[in-house]
Order: structure tokens, then sequence, then C-alpha cells
């Protein structure tokens, strides 16, 4: 054989040439991959165009059937309501309605719609479309038809005349009017040339919109999101600072979904944004945390139908045993406040003056639970009660460890579970299957009582899991009941006031706190405007500098 | 011949394994206690709307009607409407199915490209400092989990360096839908800056996806080799004088390769199984999420369509490579 040719001493012309094509190809891509980032082909969002990412997948562009949080981002902005919530406190403002008036009894409400509006598709608003869209949303039974059902039913809705339509309750109701904007109007003459079988154009609505709203549906990835366009024709007009498109996407990873705000890939961000993240994006100069104090609650559910916690002195125990300060300081980072409305929000009108709530106080614990040993059946008292936490969602199952902490230092046997929310849910909605003790949020749809203690402690609810714990309390019964149907709002505050300090006294739950929702945004987003109602997803507002 | 029958055998084979695993499923699915049809009623749902979807949906029927009404379904070839979405699973899967398959398709390529010379080399430089190097890197690609991996790589590479997006098939502009797989059809548009956009998309998912596989493939690959370099026949062709690398090419690679591509089948179904965290990472548009999204909601039709689907790739693609192996040994048709 041939001598190999060599270079260098030990290097032979073949690992020569080798390692010139590793150094080129190396050079090139350290250099090729950066340009291309920095290039229009991976390209910078125009200021033009908010993105806004959201945990939560979306299943479907139907407002009246699509469920989770998701479905807000094109309610507020592909659909008109006739009336909307804005700002917080949140106010009711009229929006294709212009007003409505009232009869004293509570059951008949008639509505007058302003002339002139339009669908996107240029078909005008009319009572038709007002009548058509309550028919549908009760009949698909789904999401916001839960919510109205109890007042309305499929013919519930009368056209007067072209702008004028008439509500005649099932039964008086108090909150009528605050339940409105849950129902988005759709274009019923478009739903109708799609309706397939008689379904009101579901199939259709699932991939397309019907809307009203200051922006139209540009593009739509049932995988990812959607992407809506100014409409030329909206009322409101355009004149001033606005944004020309928006994009909702879904990214489902926290970490992925904040570092697509770190980038500049994402303008904003979800407004429950871990308490961990927030602390670490507070620091950031291109980065806008805005905080605001909300309507969602947080509680823990006692059931009050199963020992032990069917004892009043053993949910007492409770209540003061929970460490409030260290779960809100150390679990949520303060990013939470303290409920002292018991179970209704801070902010909400119904709360007494005065209203006495538990705080942690070890001795006042021990002394119920002494009475409650006294009054339960031992196996009763001494039975390991089941603390349900939701999978997933890492504060309740710190919540759920803190509560069987202080438990355990009372000498109680708790054991702590994680299910996902559906198993969850679903047994809660029978007394066999319900939990011990759980917990969940309340977020706020109707900005009134009734959200919060209209349907958590009547038995009409017992059978889904707002009812879940079967609180039955002779004298709260009836105050909650007549509260939901009448109109005068003084005597439904005096009802709720009275209910909601029995409630407490009752102990029927653990009221721990207020979530703060925060606004994450870059810098360069203006205009936003929380509302404690649909997350402050309605962007008209907005723009980016 | 043989071979052919022994495809059409597995084939029919499929049919039985496929009802089984829908059994199995949709018995698992509707003996956990939970509700799906509370989900989707929502927070505020009365008793009686529940009970008026149950009744819709067909879920007040005893489980034996409702399995035969499925399978009724299945015969049209309807694997239903998923009850999250109100959508046809069909539709689900065929917008969904394409970026996974690119994403497991490219991340098993780059793991037999990487993990088979890899193997080869780790072998062929036994117990020197090489081997020992890339037996640790194999026990680390097993060891390290997706989901750290994924992020790390995302930090680095994206919000440091800049170098890769972030996530997501395609920044902004897609191309003309085809196939679905962005690579192909930006190759059926010929558009040279799509490719490249969609290619530059797949680097980091898809190399965070392959490492379990590229790490078994060089681990296989590497046993592989060193059984047969200690053959008789490998020992009498170097002393016979025979180029050592026409002895690793020609004669040593066909045999050691055998074991690695019958791993091929079972890598594959497990970095299918492993797109659900790295789809979830990288907001990949695929199946993966989809998955989740469906279990955790206990969406019957999807969990049952989406499984059904599945089954049926992995009996194919285990078909493929078992046809392949005898095709690389013909003493295995030889026992068919």
């Amino acid at each position: 054989m041939k001598g190999k040719e060599t270079y260098l001493k030990g290097i032979t012309r073949r690992t020569f040439i080798k390692g010139l094509g590793a150094g080129a190809a190396l050079t090139m891509g350290s250099g090729i991959f950066p340009a291309i980032s920095k290039s229009k082909l991976v390209g910078s969002v125009p200021p033009w165009k908010l993105v806004w990412s959201i945990p939560s997948p979306f299943q479907g562009l139907d407002p009246h059937t699509a469920g989770d949080d998701a479905p807000y981002s094109f309610k507020m902005n592909l659909y008109g309501q006739l009336y909307r919530y804005q700002d917080s406190p949140p106010k009711i403002v009229p929006w294709i309605a212009k007003g409505y008036d009232a009869d004293p009894g509570g059951q008949q409400f008639t509505v007058y719609l302003k002339e002139g509006l339009k669908f996107h598709d240029g078909n005008e608003i009319t009572a038709e479309d007002v009548r058509f869209s309550v028919e549908r949303t009760i009949e698909m039974k789904k999401q916001v038809g839960g919510t109205l059902s109890p007042i309305l039913a499929k013919d519930s809705v009368k056209v007067i005349d072209k702008y004028t339509c008439q509500f005649n309750l099932r039964r008086p109701s108090g909150y009528f009017i605050a339940a409105l904007p849950m129902l988005a109007i759709v274009n019923s003459k478009l739903l109708r040339k799609h309706d397939k079988d008689g379904d009101y154009g579901a199939t259709w609505l699932t991939d397309h919109e019907a809307g009203s709203g200051a922006y139209m549906l540009k593009k739509w990835d049932f995988a990812k999101g959607w992407v809506g366009v100014q409409w030329p024709d909206w009322p409101g007009g355009w004149s001033g600072n606005h944004l020309k498109e928006i994009e909702f996407n879904t990214i489902i990873e926290v970490s992925s979904r904040i570092s697509s705000l770190l980038k500049g890939q994402s303008h904003a961000l979800e407004l429950f944004v871990p308490p961990d993240q927030i602390k670490r994006l507070k620091g950031n100069p291109n980065v806008n945390v805005i905080p605001n104090t909300s309507l969602s609650t947080f509680f823990i559910r006692l059931n009050y139908t199963r020992p032990p916690t069917s004892n009043i002195h053993y949910r007492k125990a409770l209540n003061y045993a929970f460490p409030y300060d260290p779960y809100i300081e150390k679990v949520m980072h303060n990013n939470v406040v303290r409920s002292e409305g018991g179970p209704l929000p801070n902010k909400m009108w119904g709360r007494p003056e005065g209203l006495k709530i538990y705080k942690t106080d070890m001795e006042k614990a021990k002394k119920e639970l002494a009475i409650a040993k006294k009054e339960l059946p031992t196996e009763d008292f001494n039975r390991e009660v089941t603390v349900k936490a939701i999978k997933g969602y890492g504060s309740t199952k710190l919540a759920a460890l803190y509560l069987a902490d202080v438990a355990g230092e009372l000498g109680l046997k708790f054991k702590v579970v994680e299910e996902p929310w559906t198993v969850l849910s679903s047994a809660a909605s029978k007394k066999d299957t319900t939990h011990d003790i759980w917990m969940h949020w309340r977020n706020a749809h109707i900005v009134d009582p009734v959200t919060w203690i209209g349907r958590l402690y009547t038995p009409e609810y017992q059978g889904t899991f707002s009812g879940s714990t079967y609180y039955d309390n002779p004298e709260v019964t009836p105050l909650l009941v007549k509260a939901g149907s009448i109109a005068a709002q003084d005597e439904r505050k005096k009802l709720y006031e009275k209910a909601c300090s029995l409630i407490v006294e009752d102990a029927a739950d653990i009221w721990i706190s207020n979530e703060k929702l925060n606004g994450v945004f870059t810098s360069d987003v203006h205009g936003w405007r929380y509302c404690d109602v649909a997350f402050g997803w309605d962007v008209y507002s907005m723009w980016r500098a | 011949m043989k071979i052919i029958s022994f495809v059409i055998k597995r084939l029919l084979a499929t049919i039985p394994t496929l009802f089984g695993l829908l059994v199995l499923i949709f018995t698992l699915s509707r003996i956990i206690p939970t509700s799906p049809v509370m989900v989707i009623a929502g927070e505020f749902s009365t008793p009686a709307q529940i009970k008026a979807l149950e009744v819709r949906y067909g879920f007040d029927q005893p489980l034996h009607i409702q399995f035969l009404n499925y399978l009724k379904k299945i015969y049209r070839g309807d694997l239903g409407v998923s009850l999250r979405s109100n959508r046809p699973v069909i539709t689900e899967l065929k917008r969904r199915l394409p970026p996974t398959f690119e994403l497991v398709i490219t991340a098993t390529a780059i793991a037999v490209l990487l993990g088979v010379p890899l193997g080869i080399i780790a072998a062929l430089k036994r117990n020197s400092w090489i081997d020992h190097f890339l037996r640790a890197f194999t026990v680390a690609g097993v060891a390290v989990a997706s989901f750290w991996l994924g992020i790390m790589l995302q930090l680095v590479f994206s919000l440091y360096l800049q170098a890769f997006p972030l996530g997501d098939q395609m920044t902004g502009a897609v191309p003309p839908h085809v196939t679905g797989f962005m690579v192909i059809d930006s190759i059926l548009a010929f558009d040279g800056a799509l490719l490249l956009d969609a290619i530059h998309h797949l680097v980091l998912p898809a190399v965070t996806l392959c490492m379990p596989g590229l790490a078994s493939f060089a681990r296989f690959t590497r046993s592989g080799f060193l059984g047969v370099l200690q053959s008789d026949y490998i020992v009498y062709s170097q002393s016979m004088g025979i180029p050592k690398r026409k002895i690793i090419y020609k004669y040593a690679f066909k045999n050691a390769i055998v074991a690695t591509v019958s791993q091929v089948g079972l890598i594959f179904g497990l970095l299918l199984a492993n797109t659900v965290i790295v789809e979830y990472i990288y907001f990949w548009p695929g199946l993966g999420a989809y998955m989740v999204d469906v279990m955790l909601f206990f969406d019957y039709e999807g969990i049952l369509g989406t499984t059904l689907f599945i089954g049926l790739v992995f009996l194919i693609i285990n078909i493929i490579v078992d046809v392949i192996q005898a095709y690389l040994d013909p003493r295995i048709v030889e026992k068919l």
C-alpha cells in the first residue's frame, strides 16, 4: 500500500478535509440560524396587531355552547350582547339594546333595540335575532343555556316590533338584566341558512361566526386559535388608537407562554399567570403587570350532610384552624386577598356591614372541636376525612395539604387526594358520591349575589357541582329563593345580607380568598380596560405603541 | 409469496386486536365515575339540563346498547362527534394527525440516522473514550425528561440565542394545504422560504422528541455490532485481508442491523406517546394535546376515535417493520 499523504505530522489528507468541512458547517450553522431568526422569515409582529396567548384550548366558535374561558375572547370581540359589563367594579352598559322597561313583578321585561345596527354580513339586528338567540341558547342546553334556563324558556321572548322584544320570564327574577350580558346575539338569517337537521346552525357555527362585534373573523384554526380584523362598519368607529388585527392563540405550557411574551411573539397573557411567574415578570422592564382584585372567589366546600362535617362545630373548628395568612403569603405570594365577605366577593353587594369572618385561632378551633366530639358518635368523629384537590391546580393541592396539616394538629385524620376536574364535578353531583371536602373557584359571569350564594346554598342546585355540599338550611333557603325571584334591589340586598350572615354563622364552607387577576402585557400595549367579567378580553380600546 | 401471505395474515389479525382495544377503552372510559355531560352543560347547569343532555347523547342507555350504537357508526366509517367541540372526530384527526406524524417521522429519522452510526462507532471503538462517552450519552438520552429537555432547548436556543423559533409549525404564512405536512406542502408549493421556515420550526421539537429513540438505536446497534464482529465469518474475513470498511458495511452491517430494525416500530410508538409532552411545550398543533384534552374531559367519542386510529397506525407500522426485517434476514421468511 502507498504511504498516506500528510499535511501535518499525524494528520492525513482525509482527516484534514473532514475537519475543514466540519468547521465550515459549524461556522455557517452558527451564522445562518440567528440570521433567519432575525429576518423577516421568522418575523416580528407588526405594531397594529396584538397576540393574546392563553392556556385554554379553543373548542369551537359557538358563543352559546363553547365552554371554558377561551370563548370569552370571541364573545367580546366578534359578538355583541343586549347589555355588556365594562370596567371594575363592573357596570352594565347598553350595547345592542338602548333600554328596557320592567313590570313591577319582575317577570316581564320589554327591551328596546338600537336601530340600524348590523351583523358582519350586512343583515340588520332585529328583535327576531334576539328571540332566535334566546330560543337557540335554551334549546342547546349547554353553557349559557344553563345559566338562563331557570328564568327563560325556549319561547320566553315575544317580538313586539322590529326593534322591540318582550321577555316573559318563567318566574320573577331580580337578576335578569345582570344575566343578559351572557347572551350573545347571533345572526338568525345566517344560522337558518346553515341549519342542519334542526341544529340551529350549530355544526356550521362551530367553525364560523355570525356576530356583530367590533372585529370580524379573518382566520380560524381550532388547533391553535383565531385571528380577527377590524370590521369597517363598526358603529363605534375606528378613529383614535385601535388594533387593526387581533389574535388569540393557545399555548398550554406556562413556561412557553411566558417565553413567547418575553420574545415578543405574544403581547398579552391570561389573567391568572401563576404567582411565582408574576413575581419574575414584575422585574422585567419590558413587561407590565397590572394587578386587579377580582370577583373570583376560592373556597373549600364542606359536606353538610355527611359526618363529621355535618356538625356545625366541626365545621367551625376547621374554619378557625385554617392558616389563611400563610396560605395567602407563601402559596399565593400575596396574589390573592383574604375573603372578607364570606361566600361573597369583597366587592359584591349583599355583604352585611361588620360581617365577622373566621380568622386563624387554634384555641377556638380546639374548643369547637371538643363540642363536636361530644355531639358526634365516636366512629363519625374519628372517621378519616378525604380532602379532594383538583389535579393540575397546584394551589388546590397546597390548600388541601395545609388543611390536612392543621387537622393533624387537632388530632384529626385527613387524607389528601387529587383528581381531575371532570371526575370531581361528576362525583359532586350525587349525594352518595359527593366529597367530604373539596374546593373550587367561583368566577363572575353574572354580577349578582345569586352567582355566589344563590346557586351554592340552595337545594335547587343539588345534583350539580354547585350544590355539592347538599347544604339546606331552613332559615337560609327561603331568603335566597325570595332574593332570586323579586325585582326590588333594596329588598334583595337585605335578604342576601341576612342569608350571608347565616351562612357564615353556619360555617357552611371555608372561604379563603378573592383572586387578584393580573393583566400581563408587553410594555408597548396600552388602553386595556379590565373588567371582572370576561377577563377584560374586549380589545377595542387597546393599541400598541 | 410467503411474505405476501404473512402481510395478509397480519392485516387480518389487526381486526380482532382493534376490536379488543375498542372494548377495553370503551369499558374503561364508561366505568370511571364521571359525566362528560356535566362539563359541556357548564358551571351553572341545572339537574334537568344535565339529564336532558344525557338522553340527547344516549348516555342513559345501557352500556351494551351504547357500544352497539358505536360499532354501527364505526361500520359506516363514522368516528362520532366530539362532545367538547361538536365537530366530527374525523375532522379533528385530519387536522391534528399530520403535524404529529411530521414530528414523529422526523424524530424517528433523526434517531435512526444519528443513533445507528453512533452505535457503529461505539462498537468499533469499543472501550475507548469515544465508546464511554457515547454510552454515557445514550443513558442520559433515555433518562432525561422530555419536558425538561424541551424547556431547556427553548430557553437556550430560542429565547437566549434567538437561533430557533419558540414553537408552532410555521411563522405566519403557511403553504397551501395538500397533505398537512408543512415540509411536504412547502416542497409541493415550490416555496423555498416556507420550506426553510418549516424545517426551522421542526428542529427543536424533533430533537427533543428523538432523544429516547436515538439512545435506544445507538445502544441496540452497538450491541448488535459487537455480537456480529465476534462471529467466525468476520474473523475469517479479517484474516483473509478483506479491507475493514468492506467487512463492516458489506458483511457485518446487514446482520447487525436486524435487531435494530425490530426496534423501529416500538420506538415509533414510544415517540408517538411522547408527543403529548413535546406538543405541549412547543404548542405544536398535533394530536398529543388533543388526546390529553379529550381524556381529561372524558370526551368519549374523542377518546375512542383517537385510540382506535393510533392503534391502527401502530399495528401497520409494526407490520411494515416486520416486512423490512424479513427482507434483511431471509431466515425469518423461512420460519413463517
